[in-house]
């Protein structure tokens, strides 16, 4: 019933905007480029590119009464992040980014009771990645990249590769990529109880496919498949069994009479994502979206999101803005309780009470307002609010600038 | 495997039927004078790297599922 609706209002929503695109089709004189800035990877004239810099803000907390009642989290990310990328040759282009996360106070209680904990107190994440594209006599674009980050307790280091296929007399192309990560990772308990390291492999390949339908309307759309395996779980998480027969634990942000135990989960997961974005011009200055993704994995979280968003010129070659609305639902996963009566005999017993794995809605709301400098320099600003059914609302801001050259 | 729930089912039915209409109204083949409109910066469908670098961070580590922001679907983080 649910998708039957957003089907329709989809179809409904596309029709509306291509009859308000057809009856404004007659306004002219905009000076934007004739071929399409489309999306997958592209090249350009030898010698020229762009370094951009961003500066991310997120916030996340989990108060009382909201998501895990044992826990009171809140979570503080600072991320800046530097990219470039540089036309070597007509053909060939390099690329690349440089990121650092400062993560603050995942979990405050936790924080003053286990100081050697692992990301509940806190993290600095470190990432790098380099890529080279190159541009075959057949048009296809063939491309690679290779990175690395580290954490205090993750280490990953990651490989990529895709291809490129233009289609249909420029109308469309499809993109094949493939990435793999291995990761190792410190296993430090809830209690602070250190269990060594342990591996988490996530292969994923991906088709992404850019289709021009008209004039006026263009879109992408897309599958992944990810295969994961190793330690799944997050070290740090706990379960809590409750027991009225015991006093209250003071490790519970609610002094619930329980005892905690930690998380096990399966050591391999599949996960299926498919997705699609159609963007319609209205005129030279707005334009519409409609975008969805359907997700499903083996451990039994399904989701739908559905983002339809709105763009405007507000002062055309000066200021864009972009609002966006962002629809999103998910089933529990199998494993996934609130509450747990009876204590576990061993790791076997798959349990978790970590609210991401829980059943919830969340509506978000965001704003990012671009300005066109000289130069096609940019500036940007964005921000975005999410409202979840569980509580755990949160919001996150971003800022960055891009000089091309 | 996946949730057999009849919810679940008709989410993953109706996918193709959902991209199925998308594509069948008024695909048709564009010249490429025709595509100036598709020019437009309020038309371009990339949101830039950097933005889609924290938006997929932020948002996986948020929720239960991932992919279709970026090319990849987990691995790589521990998020948090």
């Amino acid at each position: 019933m649910l998708l039957s609706r957003t089907l329709g209002l989809a179809l409904i929503a596309l029709g509306l905007v291509d009859g308000a695109a057809a009856q404004q089709s007659q306004n002219g004189g905009h000076q934007s480029p004739v071929v399409p800035n489309v999306t997958g990877p592209t090249l350009g004239e030898a010698g020229r590119g762009f370094v951009g810099v961003q500066l991310g803000y997120f916030y996340a907390e989990d108060g009382p009464g909201n998501g895990n009642p044992y826990l009171d989290e809140e979570l503080t990310v600072i991320e800046p992040v530097l990219v470039f990328d540089y036309n070597v040759s007509d053909r060939t282009a390099i690329g690349g980014s440089l990121s650092y996360d400062h993560v603050t106070s995942a979990s405050i209680d936790r924080l003053s009771n286990f100081p050697d904990q692992s990301g509940a107190s806190g993290d600095n994440y470190i990432g790098v990645d380099l890529g080279l594209r190159h541009m075959m006599d057949s048009e296809w674009i063939l491309g690679g990249r290779i990175g690395g980050s580290v954490e205090y307790d993750y280490t990953s280091i990651s490989l990529g590769f895709n291809a490129t296929q233009p289609l249909a007399s420029g109308d469309a192309s499809v993109t094949y990529s493939f990435d793999a990560f291995f990761d190792t990772l410190d296993v430090i308990r809830f209690n602070g109880v250190e269990e060594g390291s342990d591996d988490r492999t996530s292969l994923n390949a991906a088709v992404q496919w850019y289709q021009i339908f008209s004039p006026r309307r263009h879109g992408t759309f897309g599958v992944t498949l990810t295969q994961q395996n190793g330690f799944l779980e997050t070290p740090y998480n706990a379960v809590v069994v409750l027991d009225p027969l015991l006093p209250p634990n003071p490790n519970l942000d609610n002094m619930a009479r329980g005892v905690e135990r930690t998380e096990e989960l399966p050591s391999d997961r599949f996960r299926l994502a498919a997705y699609g974005r159609v963007r319609t011009s209205i005129d030279q200055r707005r334009a519409w979206e409609l975008g969805g993704r359907l997700y499903g994995d083996t451990w039994g979280v399904n989701s739908l999101t559905v983002e339809p968003r709105y763009y405007w010129a507000a002062i055309p070659g000066k200021l864009d803005w972009r609002f966006r609305y962002r629809f999103y639902t998910q089933t529990e996963a199998d494993d996934f309780g609130e509450e747990f009566f009876t204590d576990f005999t061993g790791p076997e017993q798959l349990r978790t009470q970590d609210s991401d794995l829980g059943a919830f809605n969340a509506h978000t709301l965001g704003m990012k307002w671009t300005w066109f400098l000289k130069h096609q320099d940019t500036f940007h600003i964005g921000i975005d609010y999410t409202l979840r059914s569980d509580g755990l609302d949160y919001y996150f801001a971003n800022t960055g600038w891009t000089w091309s050259f | 495997m996946f949730k057999s729930s009849a919810r679940s089912t008709r989410l993953f039915l109706g996918l193709p039927l959902l991209l199925g209409g998308l594509l069948t109204t008024g695909c048709r083949n564009t010249a490429f004078y025709e595509r100036e409109r598709l020019g437009d910066s309020v038309m371009t469908m990339d949101d830039g790297g950097m933005e889609a670098h924290f938006y997929q961070k932020v948002v996986y580590s948020m929720e239960g599922s991932a992919g279709g922001i970026g090319t990849t679907a987990g691995g790589g983080c521990g998020c948090y």
